[in-house]
């Protein structure tokens, strides 16, 4: 149950004023999420307050290394997720209240969502025929 | 210099079906801070959303985890759903939610086992999961799986179930409940599960909120919010309010799953009293997903998130899950700070860790 509920396009230096504001207006840390594109990263993060989200997202080149203020001092919920996010994409949070310094995420590959990996590569296997299945 | 002792906890241990690892910095007996570290057995299924075709995503979102299945695939269903503005048959989304409160019994059920075994009490560890296999034993009587139901597809449901088995079921139903009174008496009033729980991993309202905290975990704390009350599938047409207790400790986090049992005994028999005759799919053929959407539903274990982008083709865009595991790892590592060696494994079972879906 989501549709309706705005994704908001910020700049790297309205990232912390906002999520302050947020803070300030009683809402809660949903989520913090990452996707790897071609020459970008974007991180996605949502609020929400009486059952109603807010979304923002913010493009981080991937040139030169990406970082983002750390949000842990305002939301300590964040921190969960920036460790995360430092894990899988090679992402910086200065000011990250508890780091753990690359070892939340113990991957097999060192920062496995930071090159290639979520990016589409080959077209969508055909579904298993049905009667609801999309036309090919 | 300093006098503090790491000690290792997991991922393999008995009260941990599944690995998660924390290192435990104690001082004496006591845990002066705990630093977790996942992703043992991460499966990158995210990853495959943008692999595979979006109508047959939705048999891996089910297998995301064993527990909650049901409940994966119909938030991603309802998800593709939504963004292709689909909107399913009104039999469809009450035989949803019978299966969702199925799911949510049985993962209860199958905590209070888990708990009573770490209490020690071997017997209430086998009734619970008695029940639970009664739970099971409808589950598979109604879809044909146990732990993989594999009914929800998108648009609507693959398999109806005929009024006759509907009827059987709601008798049985009254059964179970009867049963599970019997055990929920000794979780509520026994004073050795109060006397390792009662005061034991106390979280706040205000740091439940702050640190994320989602499901039992939040409620027990004292706060309202259950992702049910957005209304999705037929819990808008149901009575029902969130339970909630006010003490944030481990006896709190028990008393909250045990009364959402019997809660979900209660909707299920709402929906089998109001069960809608018809169809239970529509068809989707053509249609494709486009567009970006954060979906919630409410797990066992609390507030799971669905973000889907699909830009008109057969594959997804992205497709993320944040699973309630994830969101109470903060409040789990709040809660152990300062807490005796003695009640680490109670704490970190009252947050019902499912690693599984962590490592999606």
């Amino acid at each position: 149950m989501s549709l309706g509920e705005p994704f908001n396009e910020l700049t790297p230096d309205q990232w912390v004023p906002t999520a302050e504001q947020h803070q300030r207006d009683g809402f809660r840390l949903v989520q913090m999420t990452g996707t790897a594109r071609a020459d970008h990263f974007e991180i996605l993060i949502s609020y929400e307050q009486d059952y109603r989200c807010t979304h923002y997202r913010v493009q981080l080149p991937r040139d030169p290394l990406p970082e983002l203020p750390s949000l842990s001092a305002i939301f300590p919920a964040a921190f969960t997720y920036e460790n995360e996010l430092k894990d899988l994409f090679g992402l910086s949070f200065p000011g990250l209240t508890v780091d753990y310094g690359g070892n939340f995420l113990r991957t097999k590959t060192k920062l496995p969502f930071s090159g290639e990996v979520t990016i589409k590569k080959e077209s969508a296997k055909p579904a298993a025929k049905s009667k609801s299945a999309p036309e090919s | 210099m300093s006098n503090t002792t790491i000690v290792p906890f997991g991922p393999q241990h008995p009260v941990l079906p599944e690995p998660i690892h924390l290192d435990l910095e104690l001082d004496d007996e006591r845990v002066v801070r705990a630093l977790p570290s996942i992703g043992y057995v991460h499966r990158g299924l995210e990853l495959l959303a943008e692999r595979y075709d979006f109508v047959e995503m939705a048999n891996v979102a089910e297998r995301i985890c064993g527990i909650c299945s049901f409940i994966h695939g119909q938030g991603y269903c309802q998800g593709i759903e939504q963004l292709m503005g689909v909107e399913i048959p009104p039999r469809a989304a009450y035989l949803r939610t019978v299966w969702a409160e199925i799911s949510r019994i049985q993962s209860h059920v199958l905590w209070l086992g888990l708990a009573a075994d770490a209490l020690g009490y071997e017997s209430l560890f086998q009734h619970s999961w008695r029940i639970r296999e009664m739970m099971v034993d409808i589950i598979e009587e109604t879809t044909g799986g146990r732990v993989i139901f594999g009914v929800c597809k998108v648009g609507g449901i693959r398999k109806d179930v005929d009024d006759e088995t509907l009827r059987d079921v709601r008798r049985r139903i009254g059964e179970i409940r009867a049963a599970f009174d019997e055990i929920a008496t000794i979780f509520r009033d026994d004073p050795t599960v109060r006397q390792r729980t009662v005061g034991v991993g106390l979280l706040s309202a205000a740091d439940a909120h702050a640190l994320g905290a989602v499901g039992p975990v939040l409620r027990a704390s004292g706060v309202v919010h259950d992702t049910r009350r957005l209304g999705y599938a037929a819990y808008g047409e149901l009575d029902w309010e969130p339970i909630v207790e006010q003490d944030g400790d481990c006896y709190a986090r028990c008393l909250v799953r045990v009364r959402e049992v019997d809660q979900s005994f209660d909707l299920i028999t709402q929906c089998l009293d109001r069960m809608p005759a018809g169809e239970v799919e529509i068809s989707v053929k053509g249609k494709r997903p486009k567009g970006e959407a954060m979906f919630r539903l409410e797990q066992p274990r609390g507030e799971v998130c669905y973000y889907i982008s699909a830009d008109g083709k057969k594959n997804l865009d992205r497709f993320r899950v944040r699973t309630p595991t994830f969101a109470n790892i903060a409040p789990l590592i709040h809660m152990l700070k300062g807490c005796e060696l003695a009640d680490v494994p109670v704490i970190v079972l009252t947050i019902d860790p499912c690693v599984s879906c962590n490592e999606r």
